[in-house]
């Protein structure tokens, strides 16, 4: 480590005084910096990056964050020696990473909260897509989780950069686009294909499937060609010649039986949507990479729609999808194979949103021209004396007008909790009605 | 699409004019390409709320000549978008021309129906610096075309920080309030949704666009989509 | 046990010379070392989606054993008592328990059938063997698959003469370096900064830069390269 602590350095005019050592990766070190008041990470880099590099970090630093999520580089700092690093926010101590995630040390707090956070993954990168940039090397050591609220940290922003302009790392094995991987030929340059939002989107599905089902989507029988999985045998599987694990074209590399067990095991429990995107991206998603990779807005939808249909088994406590999108409805439970008695159907428009305590309705739902799928506006509460009886207790400006069965109708002044009594129908604005159906 | 059930359906034009010069290169046409993967994305469901109205979808790039993507315009399910690259000066002027030509009639060339149908929408997308010298005067012969009139005209500003690019888009636009800054494809899709409500209303052929001149009504409706699209432009970034 | 992603296995196998001479600082720095290692990769095997980690810890003298009898045994679960020196130093012994582990598991030996990765191997010793069978069981070693692809390490500790380097060196092969250790005082540093690098390196998938894969044998030994030369800095 080439600074140590106390040491200073003066940026604009501000000095950092140097706290102590936060890491070291295999580009920079990373030191806990403090100018005085505010704490920083400051990310100093081993070797001097090109020209081109520098001036990519200083247009970012200059673009500023596409959404909050991102620890995006907030001033470059550059010595005399021309070495060069930035400052960034620190990680919060509430979150862990996202491998600490897939090797089971720190499991989310249900499906819900597993949900959220792929929702905010998702729309994290169509906000930076919004803005013509991709984000290239998204990898497994990329995402940090609370995974008790579901809010999600991206770290190493500085190779982001503008579509199909690259910077030296192209990206990592096993997360990347196989046409990366290989180096096939741009369609409009004719040169190596560099990253852009397509391959972004081949690895945004690639976490999402490993969130979902704790299991690489291109990791099947076909491992068992190698004794050794060195960088040849994972050119193979994930460049050369990648086979979805659930191709209904290829079925030579299924999940391997007593191995990937958590695969086996999660992916049968997906909806059927989310299941056709995931094969649309790992099937004609691998040679078709601008349209049949499923993108931000088609993941939010599933996602969200996944979120809604959720209920709790009142036996074991497991959430489990109802599957009223199904070709079959579930009303058993796959963990412990209880039947639920009992459903309550919130429909707004096509939405349909199971209500049960803890249940969050977001903006989306009353609002189908909204970008916010993960800006909560209302919970579903329970009675204090009586816990039978639940209600929405909603956030919004306006009043809102209640009908029952029998036609009596009810002005709910804002901020006031909507009853979940059967056959409700609920004006939540001039344009949007809901009604509630206990099943 | 399918008519057999014996509807005839409205032609609803959805026109994208895509600025892909050289100042566009970068995260500039990063951004309008996915701008336009993301209405796609969501242009099924679109068409499925649109049971009136047919929606066409058009694309002209420009750069240093005017080009349109399919030679006429495509269904939802046709159009098929595939990224641009940039290259060259930026000929406002011939896109202009190109336009004025597609909003003429079927006779005159262009794509318009003789009689009746639906006010078009346009979304410009530039960065707002043209390389013609003319183009405002280009712009006015388009202006001058009834079915450019009665379309609502949109445009995005891809990264624009100068007065003089804002005022090339408003000049396109006729109105400040209709040159977004932010914007999102979830809100895009409410431009698109009111025109087919229009249609719903008005119910039958020929009473929105008469002699060339959009009804009141239109008007109306763009108000209530700026109302919703100025919402986007509050959120902070 | 939470639900978790599937692993492969990466063994980490330290050959450690136990003989009379070994006894004092020397001993003493390895096992401080084994001890570190095991808290750092029960860590990094919970930071890390790619690999699960083994160790397997040979000691040779007169004779060879794996420490607490066991032949390999994942990090979470190894426990070990100090290793005591004495007697000589039979490395053909130590080879003959190396080549009984590096086989698949399904002939007798700990590696997996398939979907494992190269194993680490460090060899340390301060003397030259008392026999020279060892050069016979060399050649048994290199029959084996997992030994040609394993990064192998030897640690010439405090030794000065050229014939116990070449025995080193012919252990490593290509694949891998012999490290000086020019007082025992460095031992432990030494150890440590070869199985924590390697492992680090070999518990993540390969990057590719500038349209090239980069070969992660060749990354582990340039990235050890450079730690150890900081450890050289450092003013012994």
């Amino acid at each position: 480590m080439r600074l140590n602590k106390n040491d200073t350095f003066t940026v604009d005019g501000v000095t950092y005084k140097v706290i102590n050592t936060l890491g070291e990766g295999g580009q920079g070190e990373v030191y806990l910096v403090s100018d005085g008041g505010n704490t920083y990470a400051f990310k100093y880099y081993k070797e001097i990056p090109g020209s081109d590099f520098k001036f990519n970090l200083k247009n970012n630093i200059n673009k500023g964050s596409p959404a909050s999520t991102f620890i995006w580089p907030k001033k470059y700092v550059e010595f005399d020696d021309e070495s060069c690093g930035y400052l960034m926010d620190v990680r919060s101590s509430d979150y862990v990473s996202f491998i600490s995630y897939l090797t089971g040390k720190n499991p989310f707090k249900d499906l819900k909260t597993k949900l959220t956070w792929c929702i905010e993954l998702v729309e994290s990168f169509k906000l930076l897509h919004e803005k013509g940039f991709s984000y290239q090397d998204l990898n497994d050591g990329s995402f940090f989780l609370n995974p008790n609220n579901g809010k999600l940290l991206i770290c190493d922003n500085d190779n982001v950069s503008a579509d199909k302009t690259n910077l030296g790392i192209l990206g990592k094995m096993r997360y990347m686009a196989p046409e990366i991987v290989r180096g096939d030929k741009d369609r409009m340059t004719g040169e190596r294909q560099m990253p852009d939002t397509h391959s972004d989107r081949f690895s945004l599905a690639i976490i999402l499937f490993l969130t979902l089902c704790l299991g690489n989507p291109f990791e099947g029988e076909r491992l068992k060609n190698h004794v050794i999985v060195d960088e040849k045998a994972e050119y193979e599987m994930f460049g050369k010649n990648p086979i979805y694990i659930y191709s209904e074209h290829d079925k030579s590399n299924r999940p391997i039986n007593g191995y990937h067990t958590a695969v086996l095991k999660y992916y049968p429990m997906l909806p059927s949507y989310i299941k056709e995107a995931f094969h649309k991206t790992f099937t004609d998603g691998l040679k078709d990479r601008e349209n049949s990779r499923t993108t931000e807005i088609e993941w939010l939808r599933l996602l969200s729609q996944y979120r809604d249909e959720l209920i709790t088994c009142p036996h074991c406590g497991k959430e489990y999808i109802y599957g009223y999108n199904e070709k079959k409805v579930n009303s058993t439970c796959p963990h412990c194979h209880n039947k639920t008695k009992e459903m309550c159907l919130l429909t707004i428009g096509r939405k349909r949103i199971l209500l049960e305590p803890g249940k969050y309705l977001y903006t989306v739902h009353l609002n189908k021209y909204s970008s916010e799928y993960n800006h909560a506006i209302g919970k579903v509460i329970q009675n204090k004396n009586n816990p039978s009886l639940w209600g929405i207790k909603l956030r919004v400006d306006n009043d809102i007008t209640v009908q029952d069965r029998n036609g009596n109708t009810k002005v709910i002044a804002k901020d006031g909790v909507i009853p979940i009594i059967n056959k409700l129908s609920i004006q939540f604005d001039s344009q949007t009605k809901g009604e509630i159906d206990k099943q | 699409m399918n008519n057999t059930d014996g509807i005839k359906k409205q032609k609803l034009n959805l026109v994208f004019v895509i600025d892909n010069s050289g100042s566009m290169e970068g995260e500039k046409i990063g951004a309008v390409n996915n701008a336009i993967r993301d209405v796609m994305s969501i242009m099924p469901e679109i068409q499925d709320d649109t049971s009136d109205a047919e929606i066409a979808i058009s694309a002209l790039t420009f750069s240093e000549e005017a080009k349109w993507v399919y030679s006429e315009p495509k269904s939802v399910q046709d159009f098929i978008w595939k990224d641009i690259g940039t290259d060259g000066g930026t000929n406002y002027s011939e896109a202009y021309d190109c336009l004025t030509k597609f909003f003429s009639k079927k006779e005159n060339g262009g794509q318009m129906p003789d009689f009746g149908g639906v006010a078009p929408v346009v979304i410009l997308m530039s960065d707002g610096m043209p390389t013609s010298y003319d183009w405002e005067e280009h712009l006015d012969k388009l202006k001058k075309k009834g079915w450019f009139k009665a379309a609502l005209k949109y445009a995005l500003a891809i990264q624009i920080d100068t007065k003089e690019a804002m005022d090339v888009l408003t000049k396109f636009t006729g109105n400040s309030e209709t040159v977004l800054k932010v914007y999102t494809a979830e809100a895009l899709r409410k431009v698109i949704k009111v025109i087919a409500v229009t249609t719903t209303k008005i119910g039958s052929s020929g009473d929105l666009v008469k002699d060339g001149n959009a009804i009141p009504k239109n008007e109306m409706m763009q108000a209530e989509v700026n109302k919703d699209l100025s919402d986007v432009d509050d959120v902070e970034w | 046990m939470n639900d978790r992603i599937a692993k492969e296995k990466l063994n980490v196998i330290l050959v450690v010379d136990t003989s009379k001479s070994m006894a004092g600082e020397r001993i003493s720095q390895v096992n401080q070392a084994i001890r570190d290692i095991k808290d750092y990769l029960v860590n990094l095997q919970v930071e890390n989606s790619n690999v699960d980690f083994y160790l397997s810890i040979i000691q040779f003298s007169t004779e060879s054993s794996f420490i607490n009898d066991n032949r390999e045994v994942n990090v979470d679960k190894f426990k070990f008592d100090n290793l005591k020196c004495c007697g000589w130093s039979n490395l053909h012994c130590g080879y003959q328990k190396l080549e009984e582990i590096l086989k698949k598991q399904s002939h007798g030996g700990v590696m997996p059938d398939f979907g494992g990765t190269s194993p680490i191997i460090l060899l340390l010793t301060d003397g030259h063997p008392t026999t020279t069978e060892y050069k016979d069981e060399l050649v048994n070693l290199n029959n084996s698959p997992w030994f040609k692809a394993a990064i192998r390490y030897g640690i010439a500790i405090e030794l000065h003469d050229k014939r116990t380097m070449g025995v080193l060196k012919d252990f490593v092969g290509d694949n891998g370096d012999v490290i000086d250790c020019y007082s025992s005082s460095m031992l432990k540093n030494i150890i440590k900064i070869i199985v924590l690098t390697a492992s680090k390196v070999k518990s993540s998938s390969a990057t590719v830069g500038n349209g090239q894969v980069i070969n992660q044998n060749q990354l582990v030994r340039q990235e050890i390269n450079e730690a150890l030369a900081d450890v050289d800095q450092w003013g012994w």
